[in-house]
């Protein structure tokens, strides 16, 4: 008896290591393939995001492009922040994000900590210190 | 007594020899089995993999292409013909010279090439008209118009083929203006299929199109689909799209009905109107390809 359920546990032990070893090299490539792909769509749409957001309107005068890369020199206001974080929202669908430069956090929504994706874009800034700068758009 | 003892005992024996066989031959077929399997899951999750990533290309190619991409203005370059180049007073007077009609000469000075805001006009006066610069990510109604179907005139879609396409494929593109929503977050938009260079004999891309026009609706069920499968198969109850593309397309077509992100999430574009309005949109984009 004691002989036939040693037999029994081998087999069992036998049947899962097979299964596992075979199905193991599936598992990992799956993950692989899906991160991959995860990566490239986040970074297209990341980039996309932000090639929206400075292309798109402020109002009949003004860019986005403008307001934010002016925005030492004409200022940069609640109504402005306000409506980049709306335009944002819409391009996004994310609970929170942050729009930042290389030192400074430019605006951010919702009390959580993005850090998921990031797009980054280089805008000509004519009345800055730097004449490129370099916005980078973090969102959860 | 003894003999009888003995034949169950060579029966026992014989059971057992057959139950061990059998045992043997289902773990090998176990194996064999899931062998293939994994086989076979691999190449699909590949391949699903692999139009998965076309799908985000084309995307990329679309959005960045003069055939829908918004295209700044032409500018005009070069010197335009002198005023004696002229011989009709129409022409003459259109290119601000003067013209006499006893003579039927045109004289003056004519407008300089930059004056010309349309291409055929700066090739009339003897300029060369240069193409504005392609804005990636900015598309224009116009041409949106030329090659997709607004969604509210679902029946006359039918099949193009733009030159931007994989061989054997073919591309539901769908793209919607989110600052023009309704109240059940149904948007406006424009949807097309477009092909690529297509080998394959006997497929009916075209039927397949049709039966699509036929079945598409946008009633109360479209809504909740919409948030099931995303806006780009939110026109099409899942059973008549699977009925749509069993009996028009063969076997080898795959991945339409995957729910990869570009299908369900799109990219973000900027959408130009004609009177220089620009809306926040995306593009959804499925691809389907032959084996």
């Amino acid at each position: 008896m004691k002989g036939q359920a040693e037999i029994a546990v081998m087999g069992i032990i036998f049947t899962v290591v097979a299964v596992i070893a075979m199905r193991m090299p599936l598992i990992i490539l799956k993950y692989h393939l899906a991160v991959d792909l995860n990566i490239e769509y986040n970074y297209n749409n990341a980039q996309l995001t932000l090639l929206s957001l400075v292309s798109a309107k402020y109002n009949e005068t003004y860019s986005m492009y403008r307001v934010i890369s002016e925005r030492d020199s004409n200022g940069f206001d609640e109504d402005m922040k306000g409506k980049i974080i709306s335009n944002l929202d819409l391009l996004t669908h994310a609970k929170c994000f942050r729009l930042v430069d290389e030192t400074s956090t430019i605006l951010e929504k919702g009390d959580c900590s993005a850090a998921k994706n990031s797009g980054e874009i280089y805008l000509f800034r004519p009345y800055g210190q730097k004449l490129v700068e370099k916005i980078i758009l973090v969102y959860e | 007594m003894i003999s009888e003892q003995a034949k169950n005992k060579g029966l026992v024996h014989t059971m057992m020899f057959i139950l061990k066989g059998l045992f043997a031959i289902a773990i090998i077929g176990l194996l064999y089995w899931l062998f293939i399997s994994t086989i076979l899951q691999m190449h699909v999750a590949i391949n699903e993999n692999t139009n998965e990533r076309h799908a985000i290309n084309l995307a990329n190619v679309l959005i960045s292409s003069e055939k829908l991409a918004y295209e700044g203005e032409v500018t005009c370059i070069g010197t335009s013909y002198p005023c004696n180049h002229y011989t009709t007073s129409s022409s003459c007077v259109s290119a601000n010279c003067g013209w006499i009609a006893q003579d039927q000469s045109c004289y003056g000075t004519p407008y300089t090439c930059d004056n010309y805001l349309y291409s055929s006009s700066c090739t009339d006066a003897g300029c060369t008209p240069v193409n504005g610069k392609v804005m990636r990510g900015i598309l224009d109604v116009g041409k949106l118009d030329e090659i997709f179907v607004r969604s509210g005139s679902l029946n006359l879609i039918s099949i193009k083929d733009i030159g931007i396409g994989y061989p054997n494929s073919f591309t539901l593109v769908r793209i919607i203006d989110l600052e023009k929503c309704n109240s059940f977050d149904i948007c406006d938009g424009w949807i097309g299929y477009l092909s690529g260079p297509i080998t394959l004999q006997g497929l009916s891309i075209a039927k397949f199109g049709e039966c699509l026009s036929e079945h598409a609706s946008a009633d109360v069920e479209s809504f909740f689909r919409l948030q099931l499968t995303g806006p780009a198969l939110a026109w099409w109850n899942p059973l008549d799209l699977k009925n749509c593309a069993q009996n028009n397309i063969p076997s080898s077509f795959s991945s339409i009905f995957s729910n990869s992100q570009i299908t369900s999430e799109g990219f973000p574009i900027v959408i130009k109107y004609p009177n220089g309005d620009m809306h926040l949109g995306r593009i959804y984009v499925l691809l389907g390809e032959f084996s």
